[in-house]
């Protein structure tokens, strides 16, 4: 009985030295950016900063160039959701079509898509911005959603492919002999079948989207800019270093997908029910 | 209800050819049983039948009507699927009202329907139960009420019973008949299993390699096979199979060592003018091997199997080892020789396989 709870306290021990580790860093982000600008980067350092300043929030005098946080936030979630919604209503037929449509050589095909993902994104965005500029898609919305394909939209077919494939096939072709057609075998059959995958699916090319710096730093100049651009461009020059204003920034940076995390962890954790199927 | 017409129907995959010239009809409600073993192309042709699959060549008709081009939604069938394919997290009335969702009928007539259909199959009590939470026998009854809640041209069932247990089966069989009886359903039933296909169909089409091998009632695939495929897939314990040759001078059949058996002089000019050879095999019924007390084969009981009623008995003759049944009030110990006569058989040609002539 003693050995069994002391195990039970060391796997205690152990899980809350992860937890702290994993919450240790986001911790530090919140109370950097309630700190004055001394108070940022004195030793010792300050662990609860008294009186919090929500100023960095709002309007930090200091910032030479007009304070950038909010409208950067904006910026970003149109991106990131016109980017994700993209790849994802893309994904969603193509994925379709892969798993269950019988194409000729898809595997040859899924081999491709996935070797995309494999380039670094470098080897690709010199050519884009000489596209891009061309045809006057640089510091426009639908730019960066376009770009973004690049990583998102391998990701999107290969995901909802594999939560397609768990949608037994026979379920579809019963419906098409019941008298549905094949797009709304496609849309009222197949696809509330997968909407946790869906949801997942979204949420993961969301973030990757979110997260995006080198496409949204190239490709957007000033009526796009991101919030992931906003963050370096505090720090101007040497001896100006506006840490908790940056921190600021940051925690802005990250409050939307931890919001949407939370809005779509049911989906996250239940994955797919389908027991109705005896195989 | 229509009639079905295939004609010479072929469907490949890649380099195997699935369904080879199959040609076959199915009367207005009949029940008609495609019967083989796994492989042999009677779900591809079921399936070619729903508009899941279009065959590589020949035609396929519904009455006068061409459907070789016509989608499943246009062809208007009902099939019931081996894995009942049940919509998962919705309720038993929703699985039954999805079909005729699909026709754009009223929530009325659907409600009607519905309920018409539950009660035929006895879920009336199971309609707002989800299905994830029924049986595997309530399962297929709602797989079963799908097929039927709406009327459809042709009723196609993919191994409707191979998940069930064998009592629950042994009842759905009946009840299946019933129904079909009933509603005069034109209905073409899949199978691997035998027993299903006798106690069940009108008349039966044994496939084979992705043949036809033969259509008939079945009395006729039991008395009257026309191969020997036929011949050892209908009926238990299978035929024995024992290869002899004929020897034309004593109008014998020879099985190796000293057993022969006396045939008349029609069937050796039958077989004769038919055979490719004089390479034969013996075709005879486990049923149709009685244990006599004088003159027969010598054979020696290997062992026996009770079965109540009857009793199978592995017996040698000669070096092969063949199937017997007996009554089941006698008793036969191993290592025991008795005498054996061949009430009824059938002679192939080793080589073609076909039927030569009956003895």
């Amino acid at each position: 009985m003693r050995s069994r709870s002391l195990s039970e306290s060391i796997k205690y021990i152990i899980a809350l030295i992860m937890v702290l580790w994993a919450i240790f860093p986001i911790y530090w982000i919140v109370a950097t950016s309630l700190k004055a600008t001394h108070e940022a980067i004195s030793i010792p350092p300050i662990w609860v900063p008294n009186p919090p300043h929500i100023e960095n929030y709002l309007n930090p005098v200091p910032i030479q160039e007009p304070y950038r946080g909010w409208t950067g936030l904006i910026d970003s979630l149109i991106c990131a959701t016109g980017a994700a919604i993209l790849a994802l209503v893309i994904g969603l037929f193509a994925g379709y079509g892969f798993s269950k449509l019988n194409i000729r050589g898809t595997n040859s095909w899924l081999n491709w898509i996935l070797s995309i993902r494999m380039l670094p994104l470098v080897a690709v965005i010199i050519p884009i911005h000489a596209i891009f500029r061309t045809i006057g898609l640089i510091d426009k919305y639908p730019g960066i959603w376009i770009a973004h394909l690049y990583f998102n939209l391998p990701f999107c077919v290969l995901m909802l492919k594999s939560f397609f494939d768990t949608v037994p096939t026979d379920l579809l072709e019963s419906a098409k002999t019941e008298g549905y057609s094949d797009i709304e075998v496609f849309w009222k059959i197949a696809l509330p079948l997968i909407r946790g995958g869906v949801a997942t699916t979204f949420l993961f090319a969301f973030i990757f989207s979110w997260n995006d710096f080198l496409f949204q730093w190239l490709l957007t100049k000033h009526d796009v800019r991101a919030v992931m651009i906003v963050i370096p461009n505090i720090i101007k020059s040497p001896g100006t270093e506006y840490w908790n204003v940056m921190a600021a920034v940051g925690v802005l940076s990250f409050i939307p997908t931890i919001t949407l995390a939370i809005i779509l962890q049911r989906y996250l954790v239940r994955g797919l029910t389908l027991g109705v199927i005896r195989r | 209800m229509v009639k079905v017409y295939v004609k010479g129907v072929n469907k490949s995959f890649g380099d195997i050819q699935a369904v080879k010239d199959l040609s076959f009809t199915v009367n207005h409600g009949e029940f008609f049983c495609l019967l083989g073993p796994s492989g042999c192309g009677k779900t591809t042709t079921l399936r070619m039948l729903a508009g899941l699959e279009k065959p590589d060549s020949g035609e396929i008709y519904f009455d006068e009507l061409l459907v070789n081009d016509l989608s499943p939604q246009e062809r208007d069938v009902a099939m019931v699927f081996q894995f009942y394919a049940l919509y998962p997290g919705t309720t038993v009335y929703k699985n039954l009202a999805l079909p005729l969702e699909a026709r754009k009928m009223s929530k009325s007539e659907i409600d009607r329907a519905v309920r018409e259909t539950a009660k035929l199959l006895r879920i009336s009590d199971i309609l707002r139960r989800e299905v994830g939470a029924l049986t595997i026998g309530e399962r297929q009854r709602v797989a079963l009420g799908r097929a039927l809640v709406r009327k459809a041209r042709v009723y196609l069932l993919d191994e409707p019973l191979t998940n069930l247990d064998a009592k629950l089966r042994a009842t759905m069989r009946v009840e299946l008949i019933k129904l079909q009886k009933e509603l005069k359903m034109t209905t073409i039933y899949v199978t691997h299993d035998q027993i299903e296909a006798i106690t069940m169909a009108d008349r039966i089409g044994v496939m084979n390699l992705g043949v036809l091998q033969q259509v008939g009632t079945h009395e006729e695939l039991y008395n009257s096979p026309s191969n020997k495929f036929v011949a050892g897939f209908i009926g238990t314990p299978p035929m024995n199979f024992i290869d002899c040759s004929l020897n034309e001078a004593e109008k014998t059949l020879e099985m190796g060592g000293s057993a022969t058996i006396n045939i008349n002089s029609d069937a050796v000019n039958i077989i004769k003018s038919k055979a490719t050879s004089h390479e034969l095999i013996l075709g005879v019924r486990p049923e149709d091997i009685v244990i006599v007390p004088e003159r027969g084969f010598k054979a020696v009981i290997d062992s026996s199997e009770f079965l109540g009623d009857k009793q199978v008995l592995h017996l040698t003759i000669d070096g092969s080892t063949i199937t017997a049944v007996a009554p089941g009030e006698t008793e036969f110990q191993s290592g025991r020789e008795v005498r054996v006569s061949f009430r009824k058989f059938l002679i192939f040609d080793r080589k073609s396989e076909i039927v030569l002539a009956k003895g």
